[in-house]
């Protein structure tokens, strides 16, 4: 019983990462599909304007390679 | 020397030909960069993924906390992770070369993909029921 309730416990207190993670996958699948239908760029705006998405979606990247590199939070709680 | 001029332009002629040829980019670059972003976009999903396995607490025995995760299988998936950020980059570096093959680009992205999917199967054989 107390072996459940305490697997109950720690689930409960990973809903707000399942959260967050479920958000991100969501972003990212709005992000994959906006680009899909995104035409190449062509003219020297549109190629500056996939320029700076490149550059933010790389920083992301680094960002969450940053995130998996730091200590599990796991172990703190 | 007439005799060998015909021949000499020829041989001028295919010259030429094959220095456009190699000149002349194979595709576009920023439509190979754009599969590379878009590869790089999907591999976001799998690392969100890894992050939260990562974030589980360290298994210990006897007592164990679940979900848990063992601290090697951890190391692995960062390490995993190193290597599909390295191949990503390469990727993008082959995609920006002017007049690369696209074939070259798509060898460099199946790399990184292959990667990203044995980190895939690393993060699922991780799961709460373990």
């Amino acid at each position: 019983m107390i072996t459940i309730a305490s697997l109950a416990l720690a689930l409960l207190a990973r809903v707000p990462d399942y959260i967050a993670a479920g958000k991100d996958i969501y972003d990212s699948y709005k992000k994959l599909q906006a680009l899909h239908d995104q035409p190449t760029p062509a003219t020297q705006e549109e190629l500056a304007a996939f320029k700076v998405e490149m550059d933010a979606e790389h920083a992301t990247l680094l960002s969450m390679t940053a995130e998996l590199n730091a200590p599990s939070t796991g172990d703190a709680t | 020397m007439r005799k060998f001029l015909p021949a000499l332009f020829s041989l001028f002629a295919v010259a030429i030909l094959s220095a456009c040829a190699s000149a002349q980019p194979t595709t576009d670059t920023v439509g190979l960069q754009k599969m590379v972003l878009q590869a790089e976009i999907a591999y976001q999903i799998p690392l969100r993924g890894a992050i939260t396995v990562k974030n589980w607490p360290t298994c210990k025995t006897p007592a164990t906390v679940k979900p848990c995760i063992d601290e090697g299988s951890r190391q692995t998936i960062r390490k995993v992770n190193a290597s599909v950020v390295a191949l990503f980059d390469k990727a993008m570096d082959t995609a920006s070369i002017p007049g690369v093959a696209q074939g070259d680009v798509t060898a460099d992205i199946q790399a990184a993909v292959k990667a990203a999917e044995a980190l895939k199967t690393l993060v699922n054989t991780w799961s709460p029921a373990q």
